[in-house]
């Protein structure tokens, strides 16, 4: 029992009695936790806000007059059946004019150009998707099925180079941000793997003397994990610390971006539970990097 | 206690050991001599295990040590006692932590601490220095300080390697005195030396080498040459 008590002993009267080493292997978990940290928030914020787009982005299928009840219920059946159809609404002449009618309650002359006697307004189904790069392929299908003689227009023949384009720089930037996530993550363990072998290189004659009186590996090797768990703790601590910090100054200063309403998108994505998740997996990433890379650290110098 | 049957050590080309053939019996006080790169310390490294036979078999009590699991050497290094010429102390602990912190390694509780190392402190003469910093200590007084570490566990085998290299005339004589102390309160003791004057002094067994790593004498009251 009273080894235990001295391996943890060990372990944390070093972390207190190593000073500078103590200050650089914390500030460097620190720094790579706290990138690693921000790195996830934006790549979280930039993936949420592709999100709002793609979920922006619908497909309107405008009907021929001539198209008969039963073949538009055909229709809407069918493409309720496709793989990534959200869902498909039916809006009819009426329903058209009514939301053009909405649309324009403040402009008398709009209003007046059409009337529910002579209403130009097509029916349509609209339909929308979980993922917006699959409409290409939708409407190729609908041009060419049985189904073409109904349909006059969509609202992607128009728009189909803006789509796509919006399409391949979505996934551009939501993969870019997981290769840097990823990136940093491994420079951080890298960063902290050197800080924790100069720190035990520092003590290699210790380690050599405890070998030769007889100490087990495992009690010269634990108290250095025991200090690398409390490099991580306080590492992740204040990364978490200098994020929070930085989301409670920041969000004061920000208004809306691009049109984007970005205080209450940082609101939004920032609730608590978000914060705990952050929390929690900076804690734990810091507490693995912090033992592997004491562990492996240590191992070097207890082959005598 | 300790036998050695035909034991070679070779680096690369070199040999550092030929065919070494010797036994030591229990309570024996064993000196090896020669100049440096006669191969004494690499004997001392195969009894620490530090290092493994070329070839040939070196037991201790009739078990090859170096079969010994890598899990037992701990244990395995507990049961011998080792003092080297540059002390090995740790400079930033006291003396009694500097003993005490070979037997926190085990599984000794910290009454046995407390009640133990005082008593080889005593041994060794140094009680009235518990308190004190490597630095504070002479070079004979900090070798003084390894044996007390070196005998902690009650090794039936203590082994110098060039215990008194760093050692003025007098502090050697001390050091000497009190290995002989030891042997006679029943340790094994296997002195190595390269110093003439020690070796013709206390008159015990010599074994004698010269490069590169050949035994040429083993006498039982011997002298240098």
């Amino acid at each position: 029992m009273s080894v235990y008590k001295r391996i943890v002993r060990s372990g944390l009267n070093s972390f207190r009695r190593n000073g500078w080493l103590t200050f650089v292997s914390i500030f460097a978990m620190t720094q790579a936790l706290f990138i690693g940290g921000l790195f996830v928030v934006l790549g979280t914020f930039v993936g949420q806000t592709i999100d709002t787009v793609n979920s922006k982005i619908d497909l309107a299928i405008y009907l021929e007059p001539a198209a008969e009840e039963q073949q538009i219920s055909d229709l809407q059946s069918e493409l309720e059946g496709e793989a990534n159809v959200v869902s498909v609404e039916y809006i009819s002449k009426n329903d058209a004019l009514e939301r053009y009618l909405a649309q324009n309650k403040n402009s008398e002359r709009l209003r007046q150009i059409i009337s529910a006697e002579d209403n130009p307004l097509p029916a349509s189904l609209e339909v929308k998707m979980d993922d917006p790069s699959y409409i290409d392929g939708l409407v190729t299908n609908l041009e060419n099925g049985a189904y073409r003689e109904i349909v006059a227009k969509t609202s992607f023949t128009d728009n189909r180079e803006v789509i796509n384009r919006l399409i391949a720089i979505s996934g551009f930037v939501s993969r870019f941000s997981l290769i840097l996530v990823v990136l940093f993550l491994l420079v951080s363990v890298l960063i902290i793997y050197n800080t924790v072998r100069v720190a035990i290189f520092a003590r290699r004659s210790e380690i050599e003397i405890m070998k030769l009186v007889g100490a087990t590996d495992w009690y010269v090797r634990t108290p250095f994990v025991i200090e690398g768990l409390i490099y991580g703790f306080f590492g992740a601590l204040l990364a978490f610390g200098i994020l929070l910090a930085g989301y409670l100054i920041l969000i004061p200063t920000t208004g809306s971006y691009l049109g984007l309403d970005v205080t209450g998108r940082l609101n939004e994505l920032f609730n608590l539970s978000f914060a705990l998740k952050l929390f929690f997996g900076e804690i734990i990433i810091g507490f693995l990097v912090g033992m592997a890379s004491s562990y492996l650290a240590a191992k070097k110098y207890l082959d005598i | 206690m300790i036998k050695f049957k035909n034991v070679s050590k070779k680096y690369g080309n070199i040999v550092a050991l030929d065919r070494a053939s010797f036994e030591i019996l229990p309570e024996e006080f064993v000196t090896i001599v020669g100049e440096s790169g006669a191969g004494k310390s690499t004997i001392v490294r195969l009894l620490t295990t530090e290092e493994g036979p070329t070839s040939g078999i070196v037991t201790i009590n009739d078990r090859n040590i170096h079969e010994l699991k890598k899990r037992h050497l701990p244990y395995f290094r507990r049961q011998i006692g080792v003092v080297y010429q540059d002390f090995k102390l740790l400079d930033s602990k006291t003396v009694f932590e500097n003993v005490a912190f070979a037997m926190e390694t085990s599984e000794k509780t910290d009454e046995e601490i407390e009640r133990e190392v005082p008593k080889i402190l005593e041994l060794v003469g140094l009680s009235d220095k518990a308190e004190s910093f490597p630095r504070e200590l002479s070079g004979g007084e900090k070798q003084r300080v390894a044996i007390a570490r070196a005998l902690v566990f009650k090794p039936r085998l203590l082994i110098a390697d060039e215990p008194t290299g760093n050692l003025d005339d007098h502090n050697s004589q001390e050091i000497i005195g009190l290995l002989l102390k030891i042997n006679k309160l029943g340790t094994t003791v296997i002195l190595v030396t390269h110093e003439r004057s020690i070796v013709d002094r206390i008159r015990r067994r010599v074994i004698k080498m010269v490069k590169p790593g050949r035994i040429v004498k083993d006498s039982k009251r011997g002298k240098y040459t």
